[in-house]
């Protein structure tokens, strides 16, 4: 199996959780893939190959999302008070309230928990690959679960 | 405060990142706090539901696209080196050999230069000709007369 065959779905699943719009996930991991061809033989090893193809594509979406004014900070107190993923529970199956819930975090704490939690990467791949040290990683995927557990009350976790 | 420090822990603990000893206190505070048991109770769940969500549908009509933008990239011209803009790095190509009489007129004017600023440092190294000052003088004009001299 080729690299592209191996790093393609994960990669684009990655990619679409993070940027919650098809065409943009579709566009990202393009771009990903025709820079890789332009950097043949700079990049060795499978391992390499896919943490470069996941940095470049989580940066193509982050550009994107700066060039059209949507890097969003998530205002706690609207989120306390918003109960609509709650409602939406009752009404949607599971795997969509829990993408809802995940587009509702800010890009950067929905990054790391999307590389930990879909993917399984460790902390300190995680560093490398967004280029941030260990302990902000640690920091955002507690900012991420601490957003979270506000939006997930109680009773709905039975 | 304290708290927020256990919570940050628990997320590790979550992550399987903390030792066995670490996770011993992690539990026991658990017992003790219902604000942390809350958060540590809504989390695993949550990290649990989050860890069975299947990978999104890869659209069949990406691998067409990609290849297609691929088969574009390579029939573009090479550029080397990349990291110089086109032009220098044509120039690089090239090789271009400077011309004898232009490399006589830069030795010239190097060795100019050179001298300027050799006599501007150490003037006492090189003769420099000696200021030569034009004087007009009028000196005193004697008008002899046939009886009396006049001086002007």
């Amino acid at each position: 199996m080729t690299v592209y065959e191996a790093v393609k779905r994960p990669l684009y699943s990655f990619c679409l959780r993070l940027a919650g719009d098809a065409d943009d996930a579709a566009d990202a991991v393009q771009e990903a893939f025709i820079r890789l061809i332009g950097r043949a033989g700079e990049i060795s090893g499978a391992a390499s190959v896919k943490s470069w193809l996941y940095t470049t594509a989580r940066n193509q979406i982050y550009n994107e999302f700066r060039r059209e004014g949507r890097m969003q900070e998530i205002d706690e107190s609207a989120i306390e008070a918003d109960t609509t993923p709650y409602a939406e529970a009752e009404r949607t199956d599971e795997s969509e309230f829990f993408e809802k819930l995940l587009a509702r975090l800010t890009l950067n704490h929905r990054e790391v928990l999307v590389l930990r939690e879909y993917e399984g990467y460790s902390y300190h791949e995680i560093a490398e690959m967004l280029d941030i040290p260990e302990s902000t990683v640690k920091m955002r995927l507690f900012k991420a679960r601490q957003s979270l557990a506000k939006m997930f009350p109680m009773k709905q976790t039975r | 405060m304290q708290c927020e420090s256990i919570q940050e822990q628990i997320s590790m603990l979550l992550d399987h990142e903390l030792s066995v000893a670490e996770a011993q206190q992690i539990f026991s505070h658990l017992g003790t706090c219902a604000e942390c048991a809350g958060f540590y109770s809504a989390s695993a769940r949550i990290s649990k539901r989050l860890r069975r969500l299947e990978q999104s549908e890869y659209p069949s009509a990406l691998d067409a696209r990609i290849r297609k933008a691929a088969g574009a990239q390579r029939t573009e011209p090479a550029r080397s080196p990349r990291y110089l803009p086109d032009r220098l790095s044509a120039i690089v190509r090239r090789r271009i050999v400077l011309p004898i009489p232009a490399a006589v007129a830069v030795f010239i004017v190097s060795l100019g230069l050179g001298l300027l600023l050799v006599r501007s440092v150490a003037p006492g190294f090189l003769p420099i000709e000696k200021e030569t000052k034009i004087v007009v003088a009028y000196p005193p004009v004697e008008v002899v007369a046939d009886d009396e001299t006049i001086t002007n």
